[in-house]
């Protein structure tokens, strides 16, 4: 190979490596100091690494970081509409096309058709701490793009109360992932599920591809207690394009934003 | 008799003509180009795996990954672990491969029979837990809001299988294993590295010594809700491997609702071990602090 040769692989290797079908934006919100800012804990170590891992797979892939703050950067106004938090420009959640959120929820014993799901930060602004996402968050409303929500904070999806609190949030989200569960069937503090969905839903040629849903009905399950599920839901114009998204949509897709008539969910229970 | 002792030198012969001469003919050359690692690479997919790989799009490695990519199927190996993925695109419920729609019991079968294929030992097979998807559909009426929901539906099925050595769990590998209607595979991840036994060793001190009065430290917040003695190692999607004995402590908070338990993981003497390292990753952390507008 000679020098020219070498220099214009050498050039074109990256983009020929990473070759996302459709390249987005992406943030991480990584809760792990709870205690020392005065928030019920416990504090959870494995949230930062957690954020690390899907972030590098994520850039990696060719996509393109929005934010990555981490303790009391993450405020609890980045997950709700009311005075546009969500669109705040350094971290609000509804700015880029991709969120995950690793920390706190809360859990209920059992949940009930009306529980709250929760998603429970320590900020140094934006309080209060904990949003209630039936009644707070609201994704691709006013500007906001957020296509998917990853939500790895245990209960923040309970199936008993999935169309109080979810149904209402999807203002042109695609899809979102989380939790269902109780107090003692429980999601475990781990990096295992965050590292997996980003690896398996970036695009990297060398690693399975997947569908938000079929990849996280596989690594959702990981690390969490007998009796808790992993839950995927998608919103659709129809009934069929609500089955398609939940089963199919991938994170490069570049789909259209769906009008939220119709709601498929999927899950899966250890 | 003397007709079954005829047959018997007959057999032995052939054997020595055929597949024994292997064990008397001295080995081959080592080949460590990279077109032995491609063919390497498809024989693992063709034999151990039973892949069809037509019209292969994309093959070679990135980072510790080794990977062949056809039209439908991509199959990819770690370096430094035994450690496979396999997706086949065709695999999904309406998709042109579909899903298995067979029993729990041959599902399992299908986890022993390529684990034993792949060089995963019998013995190192905890459990095979069959895990049975379950999906919905409402519609939301846009006029009054009204919420109509659709019976549950079965949907597909996948294995997990957990792991073992010597009664030591490994926390931290595990097959996952989804078949398509022929029982081709539709996707794997098979993360199994092989344990160093000084850490199997450690491990069963660790098991001995829980057994024997080793108490958690306590943690602000939160109680004790179990301990055992294991191995953890790095997730399967990583350019690192860490592998170690510790007792993995899961407390349970103190105000019951909060969720997500903290995990702690220790050694013999009740100091943390170390978080197994994925990736490397110079700066976790960002530098800056969010500032209020």
């Amino acid at each position: 190979m000679n020098k020219i040769t070498w220099i214009t692989f050498c050039l074109l290797y990256p983009a020929v490596a990473v070759s996302p079908t459709h390249a987005v934006t992406f943030a991480t919100g990584c809760v792990r100091d709870y205690i020392p800012n005065g928030c019920p804990g416990p504090d959870l170590p494995a949230t930062i690494p957690e954020g690390a891992n899907f972030r590098f797979w994520y850039e990696f892939a060719g996509h393109t970081r929005f934010s990555a703050w981490a303790n009391g950067d993450v405020w609890g106004s980045d997950f709700r509409d009311a005075g546009n938090g969500d669109l705040e420009p350094q971290g609000g959640s509804d700015v880029p096309h991709v969120y995950l959120y690793a920390g706190h929820g809360i859990c209920q014993n059992p949940p009930n058709a009306t529980s709250p799901d929760f998603i429970a930060v320590c900020g140094n602004f934006g309080t209060p701490n904990n949003t209630v996402i039936g009644d707070s968050s609201r994704w691709g409303n006013g500007g906001g793009v957020l296509r998917f929500a990853f939500i790895d904070a245990s209960c923040p999806m309970d199936l008993v109360s999935i169309a109080n609190q979810w149904f209402p949030a999807f203002q042109g989200l695609h899809m979102a992932v989380g939790h269902s569960g109780t107090s003692a069937q429980d999601a475990l503090d781990s990096s295992v599920r965050g590292t997996l969905l980003g690896a398996y839903t970036s695009g990297s040629w060398f690693l399975p591809n997947m569908s938000v849903g079929d990849a996280w009905m596989m690594v959702g399950i990981s690390d969490v207690q007998d009796g808790c599920c992993a839950v995927a839901i998608a919103a659709g114009n129809s009934r069929n394009d609500a089955i398609n998204r939940r089963q199919n949509e991938r994170v490069t897709d570049n789909w259209s934003d769906p009008v939220p008539y119709w709601f498929a969910w999927r899950w899966i229970c250890r | 008799m003397k007709a079954i002792a005829n047959s018997a030198v007959v057999i032995c012969l052939v054997a020595l003509a055929g597949g024994c001469a292997d064990l008397v003919r001295p080995p081959a050359v080592a080949d460590y180009s990279d077109k032995a690692e491609s063919e390497q690479m498809r024989r693992l997919a063709v034999k151990q795996m039973r892949l069809k790989l037509d019209n292969i799009q994309r093959e070679g490695s990135e980072y510790n990954f080794l990977a062949v990519k056809s039209d439908d199927v991509l199959i990819s190996r770690r370096l430094d672990s035994r450690t496979y993925f396999v997706q086949d695109q065709r695999y999904g419920p309406g998709k042109e491969a579909d899903v298995f729609r067979g029993g729990d019991k041959e599902l399992k079968k299908a986890c022993y029979e390529l684990l034993a294929r792949l060089g995963v030992p019998a013995s190192e097979v905890r459990d095979v837990d069959v895990l049975h998807e379950t999906t919905q559909v409402a519609s939301v009426d846009p006029k009054s809001g009204e919420v109509i929901r659709e019976k549950p539906q079965r949907g597909c099925k996948f294995a997990r299988c957990s792991r073992h050595i010597e009664g030591i769990p490994v926390f931290s590998s595990n097959l996952t294993l989804a078949l398509t209607e022929k029982k081709t595979i539709g996707f794997m991840e098979l993360h199994w590295p092989v344990i160093p036994q000084a850490t199997i060793k450690e491990a069963h001190r660790l098991q001995y010594k829980l057994k024997h009065g080793w108490k958690p430290p306590e943690q602000k917040g939160v109680k004790v809700e179990s301990a055992d003695a294991g191995i953890i190692h790095s997730a399967a999607a990583g350019l690192l491997l860490d592998i170690y004995p510790a007792i993995r402590v899961v407390y349970a908070p103190q105000t019951e609702a909060i969720g997500r338990k903290l995990v702690l993981h220790f050694d013999r003497h009740g100091n943390p071990v170390p978080m197994p390292r994925d990736l490397h990753l110079p700066r976790q952390l960002p530098e800056k602090r969010r500032q209020k507008q």
